[in-house]
């Protein structure tokens, strides 16, 4: 599949047009040929991030700059070999949810519950694959570890073995 | 003597600055020699790691390199705890590339200090059972010194380093020097009672490790924050850097050299002793001699056994020592990467602030007293237990909130037995120096050739199969083993190319880790031991190193 044809597809599925604004990455929107993404693939990415890992009293994938690292990892750190392979599961992905007819403006929670579906059925290696690098991206993210935990740097002593209260939120470092 | 040569002359030289040549230098310095720390890789001075307080969010990529960056790092890349916060400490394969005849892992350090930064720090005495196992079953020649010889060094090394950990009194595992452990986690202290109190011959101990639960020497205490592999700013673990390199600069008696790679030793062949070293910058390329009464190789086995190699001269067309053709055989390394792993249900409610530096120990039961298998030697296993948190997510269904929600949340408690393996010694491993291929420094490339034998095979099989009956019996669910293909040199205890023995024909070194045909030249690494039980040998490098360096400047003093 050209990257032209799966443009077409984005089009289609209205991926292009959905969470309008929301974090966006500035520095995609330069269009640096350095992106793996073409601009429009870029949105569908954020939404299936976002979709992913939500924003809720935490940061969302979005906010977190986990698009923008997902774009800067596949770029980076997967080889030749793995980014060929994403790319033609991130479009037979999409071919997919266009199959089924998803409206991604109205509402996440059709494509949420798609997902669940989708990530025990044919698409899980696909799925399974982006959650890495979502993961990834969003837990070096500071406003996210330090929301989600307990971020000491340096605890100074090791606490053997406490109950869930005394602990409060997980520790990481 | 010209300006220059004087210049160059120094009363003991040693050969690489980490685990044991840090002890060399610090032997020779507080006895007053002029010594000079010849080191291949860069200047890094305590406390300033690079990295070692960088937070998640400062090391892109989730703290992974890319491809671009890994093409510099074939090989250690591999190891078991490299990152980009960490990897400037590992040498740039394409730097100083090798040639493997089958697969062998050879990872190195880059700096001064050398392995000392990476190492996991588990410290274990060898036993008599140890000492006596190659005379005993035939395979490889007969250690020349026995535990007594070596339980002085023991303690002397013991007593600055500052080990943490627990003794047991088992006939396989003398007890140590050792301050109190950090407190076992609730998953540890059930399954030390639940398999001590079932297997008689089986003890569940607390790693005993280079790890300071309280302040020593001017270094530590560890703060609980696993993040050794970068190197420890508050001294909380033992490395070169924090202990044996201050003390030897403390006396005035000591210079560094990094970007140093010596090449070969110079031999003089009216004294027949050796008189210097010969390097290479690394920088500037240019070769350098230096000279010296006393010699220390401690460039790790590898390394150290391909200086020998490259020492030619009409005395020794084959390298330094090497007039029996051992020198480079032997060359060995443990196994590892099997054993089993299962979950503690049973531990849901118990939680954990804060991560000590090291786990737990089974110390090896496999033929000591009574038990009897079918392949030579034994393994030991190294047990972790942990809850992960976001990681888990990898494996974990869910899209959405209640997904995010769980990545925050412990996962269960996961607890893992892996097994470290002895390996028999094989004359038919070897390293070899290339003759038609050349390093970037224009020193011939090393060949490594070494395999395991059938006797890994079966001792791995054993310990995979063991480890899960040892989980299940402590309760563990949905307990599963794995026993990954071995590859040489993975388990970073490479051994053997040049051994020490009581007969010179078949061996490099004496019982003084001299060499038998140049004694003012000792060689204390992995290289010397003839066999290599299954305890980690860092331990031991540093005790021979003491032991050797000392008897040496003695026997000098005798003329
Ligand atoms: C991740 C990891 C975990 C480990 N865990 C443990 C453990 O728990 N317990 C344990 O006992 N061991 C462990 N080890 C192994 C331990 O690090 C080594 O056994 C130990 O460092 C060997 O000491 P050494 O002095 O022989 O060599 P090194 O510490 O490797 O030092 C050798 C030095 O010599 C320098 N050098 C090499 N060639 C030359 C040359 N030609 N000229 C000048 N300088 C040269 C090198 O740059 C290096 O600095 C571990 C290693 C790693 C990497
Ligand atoms: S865990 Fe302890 S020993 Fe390891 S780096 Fe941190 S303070 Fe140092």
């Amino acid at each position: 599949m050209t990257r032209r044809k799966y443009i077409e597809i984005l089009l289609q599925t209205g991926f292009v047009a959905a969470l309008p604004g929301e974090g966006f990455s500035k520095v995609f929107l330069k269009g640096n040929s350095d992106y793996f993404f073409e601009k429009t693939q870029f949105k569908a990415l954020e939404i299936l991030c976002q979709t992913i890992i939500p924003k809720s009293e935490t940061p969302g994938a979005i906010d977190a700059g986990v698009p923008h690292f997902v774009d800067m990892y596949l770029k980076n750190v997967v080889s030749p070999e793995n980014q060929k392979l994403f790319e033609k599961m991130f479009a037979g992905y999409l071919t997919h949810l266009q199959n089924l007819k998803i409206s991604f403006i109205k509402t996440s929670k059709v494509l949420t519950a798609q997902m669940e579906k989708d990530e025990k059925g044919e698409h899980r290696q696909f799925i399974k694959g982006l959650k890495v690098m979502v993961l990834k991206g969003y837990f070096m993210n500071e406003k996210a570890i330090r929301q989600s935990f307990q971020y000491v740097a340096v605890p100074g002593n090791y606490r053997a073995d406490i109950s869930k209260k005394e602990l409060g939120k997980m520790w990481i470092n | 003597m010209s300006k220059g040569t004087e210049q160059h002359t120094y009363d003991a030289i040693v050969v690489g600055s980490g685990i044991s040549g840090g002890w060399a230098a610090k032997e020779f310095c507080e006895k007053g020699l002029k010594t000079l720390l010849l080191e291949r890789g860069n200047e890094m001075i305590h406390p300033n790691y690079p990295n070692a307080l960088s937070a998640p969010w400062e090391l892109d990529y989730n703290n992974e390199l890319t491809v671009k960056e890994l093409e510099d790092y074939p090989i250690q890349q591999k190891a078991w705890e490299f990152g980009r916060d960490n990897h400037k400490l590992y040498v740039k394969d394409t730097n100083w590339p090798y040639i493997q005849k089958n697969p062998f892992y050879w990872f190195r350090g880059n700096q001064v200090g050398g392995k000392s930064l990476l190492w996991n720090r588990n410290c274990y005495r060898y036993s008599e059972l140890d000492f006596e196992a190659n005379l005993k079953d035939g395979h490889g020649n007969d250690w020349p010194i026995r535990y007594a010889d070596i339980k002085p060094w023991y303690d002397y090394v013991e007593r600055f380093v500052g080990l943490s950990g627990e003794n047991c009194e088992l006939p396989s595992l003398p007890d140590q020097i050792l301050m109190p452990p950090f407190e076992m986690n609730f998953v540890e202290k059930e399954v030390k009672k639940r398999i001590e109190s079932q297997y008689k011959n089986i003890k569940y101990i607390q790693a005993r490790a280079a790890v300071l639960t309280q302040a020593h020497n001017g270094r530590g205490p560890c703060q609980a924050r696993n993040q050794c592999r970068r190197g420890c700013p508050y001294g909380g673990y033992y490395s070169s850097n924090s202990g044996a390199i201050p003390a030897a600069l403390a006396t005035g008696n000591l210079t560094i050299r990094p970007h140093s790679a010596v090449e070969s030793v110079i031999f003089d062949s009216s004294s027949r002793t050796a008189k210097g070293v010969r390097i290479v910058d690394t920088q500037t390329k240019e070769s350098t001699e230096f000279y010296g009464k006393l010699i220390s190789i401690n460039a790790s086995a590898v390394a150290s056994t391909a200086i020998l190699l490259n020492s030619t001269s009409s005395d020794f067309p084959d390298g330094l020592g090497n007039t029996n053709g051992v020198l480079g055989h032997y060359l060995n390394d443990h196994s590892d990467s099997t054993g089993a792993f299962g979950i503690a249900e049973f531990a849901a409610d118990h939680y954990s602030f804060g991560q000590k530096p090291n786990p737990m120990y089974i110390p090896r039961f496999r033929n000591v007293g009574e038990d009897k298998q079918d392949f030579l030697r034994g393994y030991a296993y190294e047990c972790f237990s942990e809850r992960k948190t976001w990681k888990k997510g990898f494996g974990q269904d869910g899209i959405g909130l209640d997904f995010k929600k769980s990545l925050s949340e412990a996962g269960p408690w996961e607890v893992g037995f892996w097994a470290i393996c002895e390996s028999l010694p094989n004359k038919d491993n070897k390293m070899t120096l290339s003759k038609t291929e050349k390093d970037p420094l224009g020193i011939p490339k090393i060949e490594i050739d070494v395999k395991f034998d059938e006797n890994t095979r079966k001792m791995r099989i054993d310990a995979a199969e063991k480890a899960k009956e040892l989980l299940e019996s402590a309760g563990m669910k949905h307990v599963g083993t794995y026993n990954e293909d071995p590859i040489p040199g993975k388990t970073i205890h490479e051994y053997g190319s040049a051994r020490m023995g009581n007969d010179p024909k078949e061996s490099i070194l004496n019982k003084w880790n001299q060499i038998h045909d140049c004694k003012n030249v000792i060689v204390t690494d992995g290289a010397c031991l003839p066999s290599s039980p299954c305890q980690n040998p860092s331990l031991t490098y540093m005790a021979l190193t003491a032991r050797a360096v000392n008897h040496l400047i003695e026997e000098s003093k005798k003329g």
